[in-house]
């Protein structure tokens, strides 16, 4: 051994035979070895080992952030900073972002101009003076540019630039949080979103308040923010339809009063909270099976007689199901890598899933294309209404542009406030113009009106289809479970019955293509859809 | 001999000293150093834009210079033109890079009309996540740059648009609080 590896220290040859010496020689291989004595290889090695240590030591040092948080009710941001000699610097593109300011970038001077909130700020490059509207302010440290990116001081965006234009800043090093906006305000925003079974309010607050919430008082839910900051008014809402008419906030000395007043007097409020950002969350809802008197969909003199929303089945709640295998014809839907197509694997599994729906349900079930051809989203719910079924299912497969995505998912129809609004709007419309006019010829307008809004009525039973399904197809095959969803789909939209989008996978995914062309995992699908919608029409037959 | 071990000595804690000037600070993220260069004599803001995470389902952030000016919808215009082009950092393409911007308007209401060309739906990639990725990414992006857009309608050569791909139904207004 002695001798064999050259550079080598002869007591470590002879503990680890050698095997050091090779690793370090591997090291050693691009210099001429020979021409640096023992002692200096050694000393070699013991750098090397530390350079790690060093780099660190040299440079800026801790990823940071910074917390955002706006009164004026944009979305709280994290933003990065970086200390340089103990202060905090961050990007003058974020600063930017803050106040919604343009910038100018002048190189040969290096100096930046900031326009924001009517003021003018003008940075120079190592300088700590800033210059705004027509005064200097001296900053603890300077501007500085690197890599072609102006940095600034923190105190810039906590201090400078707000004080400058009247702004409102508060930051709270402890917390590392800058809370900013034109003036203060406790309460950032108020949202309001439907629920299947309810409304869902939630106040995005800018600083973690104290509250109590009064279920006995008058007129409805009260929940009081303790010292919230800040005009209220901005925050009431009046809703059109839904379980809640309107949302009243009023100032009450130091806090801010929110009232909910609700349609109907069944009800079940909840409240959460919520941190990151700082959220209280009301929940108002109606137990299953509670009538909302909304406004009716058609006026009372338009009803035909056989016109019913909820309509059932003869035998049973559950009587006719209506299959929709997606896509079709021209339309071929994704594709796979190696060719598969959805339309093809779709259409399979429908066909699968109809003849277990009638052996074991004893149901009718019905394809809205039963061979290969193209046939327009419309159409296919058209015939599910004219055949009047109880269920639809439309049968999709999913792609993606990233290979390793996968799983199945369950989507019903999202109900999306802001459209909701203008849905009714117009609907409300067309039935004054009506009523002004009881002889004229119903507007053409309205019944599509109407047809569009339908599905809201289904909406807490296609939810419950959509889970039971979910839940079933989760115990039967093993990709990923991506959950129940909402989306706005052309083809659920106007069905008079409860419906579902099911996306059976992704054809993109290549494990997941080569399951779907297999007629065993097809199988499988199509079992646990149908032992889904078996355990939907068991619990609605229940109920009856 | 020991000159030569002092010299090596010398040359590592140069090559310390090198590494750790060049070396990024830790805390600039989402953003490459070229990107954060404003140009030269223009006026210019920070854009949030919103790419397609790698989950397919959720986005990732980037924030990007635009030029400034115009009124919303010139600003709005150039925001889209970015989406287009595509991230930089992590995030995947919500956009087909052929896609074409047509118009846009901003109506009294707050409704923000985006008017693309045949492009984006001719070259689309389909399935229902990737016309929520590009619904989401489309929406979310400009409701964080312009507050004053309530809703998107977005339009082919001026008409509006079933779909992009057979699932997500694009004939009415998207209206950003649905879309958060």
């Amino acid at each position: 051994m002695e001798g064999m590896e050259s550079g080598c220290v002869s007591a470590v040859v002879r503990r680890t035979g050698g095997a050091l010496c090779r690793i370090s020689a591997l090291g050693l291989g691009a210099l001429p070895v020979r021409a640096v004595p023992r002692p200096g290889r050694l000393a070699f090695l013991l750098i090397l080992g530390l350079l790690p240590v060093w780099t660190g030591a040299a440079g800026p040092s801790r990823a940071e952030t910074i917390r955002v948080v706006y009164t004026d009710g944009r979305d709280q941001e994290r933003l990065p900073v970086w200390t340089v000699d103990g202060t905090s610097y961050l990007s003058v593109n974020d600063v930017g972002r803050i106040f919604n300011a343009t910038k100018q970038w002048q190189s040969a001077l290096k100096r930046l101009v900031l326009w924001y909130a009517g003021s003018q700020a003008t940075l120079t490059v190592e300088s700590p003076v800033v210059l705004v509207g027509k005064e200097n302010r001296q900053m603890r440290s300077p501007v500085r540019l690197r890599r072609g990116v102006v940095e600034v001081p923190l105190e810039l965006v906590t201090d400078v630039l707000p004080d400058a234009a009247g702004l409102f800043a508060s930051w709270n090093p402890a917390t590392s949080t800058l809370r900013v906006g034109d003036v203060e305000r406790s309460v950032g925003s108020l949202r309001i979103r439907r629920l299947t079974r309810g409304v869902r309010t939630t106040l995005t607050l800018t600083e973690p308040l104290q509250y109590d919430f009064d279920s006995e008082a008058a007129g409805g839910y009260k929940l009081r923010l303790r010292g919230a900051r800040g005009e209220p008014e901005r925050l009431s809402r009046t809703l059109r339809r839904g379980l809640v008419r309107r949302v009243d906030a009023t100032r009450v000395g130091d806090d801010i009063e929110v009232l909910f007043i609700p349609a109907v007097d069944d009800v079940e409020a909840r409240v959460l909270r919520h941190r990151d950002p700082d959220r209280v969350v009301v929940d108002i809802t109606a137990p299953q099976g509670t009538e909302v008197p909304e406004p009716p969909l058609k006026p009372r003199w338009a009803l035909a007689p056989d016109e019913v929303l909820g309509r059932e089945g003869e035998d049973g709640a559950v009587g006719l199901v209506v299959i929709d295998p997606g896509h079709g014809g021209i339309d071929t839907g994704a594709r796979g890598p190696s060719g598969l197509q959805e339309k093809d694997v779709v259409l399979d599994i429908a066909r699968r899933l109809e003849v277990l729906l009638e052996d074991n349900l004893g149901i009718d079930a019905v394809l809205t294309r039963e061979v290969d051809e193209f046939m327009p989203l419309r159409a296919r719910t058209e015939m599910g209404n004219a055949l009047e079924a109880d269920l639809f299912l439309s049968i999709h497969s999913n792609a993606s542009r990233r290979p390793e995505v996968g799983g199945f998912e369950v989507y019903f129809q999202s109900l999306e406030m802001g459209e909701e609004e203008q849905l009714v709007a117009e609907f409300e419309n067309a039935v004054l113009e009506l009523e002004g006019n009881a002889e004229a010829v119903p507007d053409s307008d309205v019944p599509f009106i109407l047809w569009d809004m339908a599905q809201n009525a289904f909406m807490a039973e296609s939810s419950e289809l959509a889970e039971n399904v979910q839940e079933a197809l989760g115990e039967r095959i093993s990709i990923k479970n991506r959950g129940v969803k909402q989306a706005n789909f052309v083809v659920l939209r106007g069905a008079y019955m409860p419906a579902v989008l099911l996306e059976c996978g992704f054809t993109t995914n290549e494990g997941e293509e080569a399951l779907l062309g297999d007629p065993e995992f097809r199988q499988a699908l199509a079992e646990g859809i149908y032992r889904g919608v078996a355990r939907f029409k068991a619990r609605v037959e229940e109920r009856r | 001999m020991w000159v030569a071990v002092a010299g090596i000595v010398v040359v590592a804690a140069l090559a310390a000293y090198y590494l750790a000037l060049v070396r990024e600070p830790p805390g600039v993220v989402e953003e490459r150093p070229a990107l954060g260069r404003i140009p030269e004599g223009v006026r210019t803001k920070s854009a949030v834009l919103y790419f397609a995470h790698p989950d397919g389902e959720h986005l990732v952030r980037e924030v990007r210079e635009i030029v400034a000016g115009g009124g919303v919808g010139a600003e709005a215009r150039r925001v889209v033109e970015a989406l287009v082009r595509g991230p930089l950092g992590e995030g995947g393409p919500t956009f087909p890079p052929e896609t074409t911007v047509e118009s846009m308007f901003l109506d009294a209401e707050g409704c923000l009309y985006v008017n693309v060309g045949r492009e984006l739906r001719a070259y689309h990639w389909g399935g229902t996540s990737g016309e929520i990725l590009t619904v989401r990414s489309l929406v979310r992006t400009l409701a964080a740059n312009f507050p004053e857009v309530r809703c998107v309608w977005l339009l082919e050569e001026g008409h509006p648009l079933e779909t992009l791909g057979g699932h997500l139904d694009l004939g009415r207004a998207l209206w950003v609080d649905d879309w958060r």
